[in-house]
């Protein structure tokens, strides 16, 4: 499985839905992605608390990202749902423990270092993501850095960023530094991709090689696509489905797979609070093959030979 | 007027037996908290060991330890056994000795020790028995009619613990539809009588094991697994004929390690009619705690590294 995590959603606000236009540049975008080898994508919600003032106080609106309409794309790739919050402010940190409950993935882009270092100690984050086209807002620390892989919460760069000229420089150093501070552990890739610059979008084999020139070994770069990346989507996926990590809802295949939520909230049933949440989408028949009447039937079997 | 002791006058005059005599009532409230009457106002705690010495109870109990180990190995009957060795032979059921054979989990987990160990060694019988007669074990369709495996634990006994753990579990979650309540309240129940079968493991030979849970550790499920029973009974276009090892044709219990270990088990939904099923997995790691424990556990969301997907 091959993952890119940052496929920008066409989108600025938490009401306005997606237009025509843009839903055909967003489908392209995709299709050269599953073209390119990509598994699982994520699509990503940027919202800026600044820009955006109000948020809709029904759970069900939460999400302007709707999965429904790439229908197509059901059996070719996993599509997921991820917000990225640009916060400057510790205050902007209410909103997330909502957002938990409808987004696959939850990100936090900060801009100054309280922010950062607040969010790695207290919240329970599966991305941070780092704007590499602009100067870092702080010196990464390895300890704050550290802290956050051990914790689980994983670094992202995109690479979108390298490509583009103008701000490749800075993206270079920027990501060197990153690499230094982690210590080569915990990061990963994406496309960052845009629909006004699908061009941009590369094959992983390419940017694994890009990122060997910038001072990652191969075997670590190419994790950055398949091993962490699965890890924080696990991660992600593992909140909405399971309780604590303990005990999960399955019946698709695997921890990460969302086809059984996806097909709930195509029928969007008007009594339930949360879509997300919902759990008659995972049951089922009775398999045929049950072990407990097979043995029971044995047993029979056995009675009615004495 | 004296105020003192008023309220046992009072009780005392109430009594028949000093009914018309205040001088007696007097003498005795008098004597009640001093020093010198026969009414001390201190305790008198006598020993209650039932009048027998150290020496005779050590006895008693080792005497215990040889019978036991004689005695035939079997739950309800071990069961039973303690609960009448209770009530007469031995006076003392709240003895310090933590280690004491008679306390029920210990002696449960003696028995699941010995058991395992049995098993075993009616493998190693039976190994030796292939080789002499080829036949024997190539006609034979069931090997519990052995008399050799009489005492290895039989899948179909447990069904009934299934049946009840089964009405016990749709009764805990009723009609919540909410993942997060249904998991978060499956996190803290019971897990003895379930039906799990294992996923996802370290242990490549486990994987595919199913069998109904009769004991839950702090690290350890122990489950009861059905005779000719494995992964590939599954698989309904596998044209090949199934073949079993030894230990999977005589079933029994089986001790399943939590760790690296996802468990999958469901559980019915809806009304009466139990045709749909929904379906939850249990990952190991994350249960390292002794059922007791996890009743009241605040679980914590970790880095999920550890887990396999």
């Amino acid at each position: 499985m091959i993952c890119d995590l940052n496929v920008i959603y066409p989108v600025t606000d938490f009401t306005t839905r997606i237009t025509e236009k843009d839903l055909t540049k967003l489908k392209c975008g995709l299709s050269t992605l599953e073209q390119l080898g990509y598994t699982h994508v994520a699509l990503n919600f940027r919202y800026s608390p600044q820009l955006v003032k109000k948020i809709p106080n029904n759970v069900n609106e939460l999400n302007p990202i709707d999965v429904t309409q790439l229908q197509e794309f059901k059996e070719r790739l996993k599509i997921f749902t991820r917000i990225t919050v640009i916060a400057n402010d510790t205050s902007q940190f209410q909103h997330i423990a909502k957002f938990q409950q409808v987004f696959d993935l939850v990100t936090i882009e900060p801009t100054n270092e309280k922010v950062l270092q607040t969010a790695i100690s207290n919240l329970d984050l599966d991305l941070i993501s780092m704007d590499m086209a602009n100067r870092l807002p702080c010196y990464m620390k390895h300890k704050t850095v550290c802290s956050a892989v051990e914790k689980g919460i994983y670094f992202e760069f995109k690479y979108n960023d390298l490509i583009n000229s103008s701000t490749r420089s800075m993206t270079i150093s920027n990501i060197k530094q990153l690499i230094r501070a982690s210590r080569s552990r915990g990061m990963v890739c994406s496309s960052g991709l845009d629909i006004d610059h699908l061009h941009f979008v590369r094959s992983y084999h390419d940017v694994v090689n890009l990122l060997c020139v910038i001072g990652l070994d191969n075997a670590r770069a190419s994790q950055l696509f398949k091993d962490w990346s699965s890890k924080v989507l696990l991660n992600g996926r593992l909140r909405v489905k399971s309780f604590k990590q303990t005990v999960v809802i399955s019946g698709d295949d695997g921890l990460i797979d969302n086809r059984l939520e996806t097909s709930v909230s195509a029928e969007s049933k008007p009594g339930v609070s949360n879509t997300k949440m919902d759990a008659s989408g995972y049951t089922h028949e009775k398999r045929k093959l049950d072990l407990l009447e097979r043995e029971k039937a044995k047993l029979e079997a056995k009675k009615q030979k004495l | 007027m004296d105020r003192k002791n008023a309220i046992e006058r009072l009780l005392l005059t109430r009594c028949s037996k000093y009914q018309n005599d205040h001088g007696e009532i007097l003498e005795l409230l008098e004597s009640r908290y001093s020093l010198t009457g026969s009414q001390k106002n201190y305790l008198v705690l006598q020993s209650t060991d039932g009048g027998l010495t150290k020496q005779e109870i050590e006895n008693k109990v080792h005497k215990k330890k040889k019978k036991q180990k004689t005695k035939m190995i079997s739950i309800i009957h071990s069961i039973s056994e303690s609960s009448a060795g209770n009530a007469d032979a031995h006076p003392h059921p709240n003895s310090t000795n933590k280690y004491h054979p008679l306390k029920t989990r210990n002696e449960f987990k003696q028995f699941i020790k010995s058991n395992l160990k049995y098993q075993d060694t009616v493998i190693k019988k039976l190994k030796k028995l292939q080789k002499k007669k080829t036949e024997l074990l190539k006609t034979t369709e069931d090997l519990a009619d052995l008399k050799l495996c009489s005492k290895v634990l039989k899948f179909e006994d447990f069904i009934q613990i299934n049946e009840l753990w089964n009405k016990y579990i749709s009764e805990l979650i009723g009609t919540s539809n909410n993942i997060q309540t249904i998991t978060n309240k499956l996190s803290s129940c019971e897990f003895i009588g379930a039906l799990l079968t294992v996923t996802h493991s370290q242990c490549v030979d486990n994987i595919g094991m199913s069998g109904i849970v009769i004991w839950e550790s702090q690290f350890n499920y122990v489950i009861v697994v059905p005779r000719e029973n494995n992964w590939k009974t599954n698989i309904e276009s596998l044209q090949l004929p199934q073949s079993y090892s030894l230990s999977e044709r005589i079933g029994g219990m089986r001790l399943i390690a939590k760790k690296n270990t996802r468990f999958e088990f469901s559980i019915p939904v809806g009304d009466s009619n139990d045709e749909n099923v929904m379906d939850f997995e249990l990952i190991g790691d994350r249960m390292t705690v002794r059922s007791v424990d996890r009743a009241n556990k605040k679980f914590k969301s970790h880095a999920v590294r550890d887990i396999e997907l």
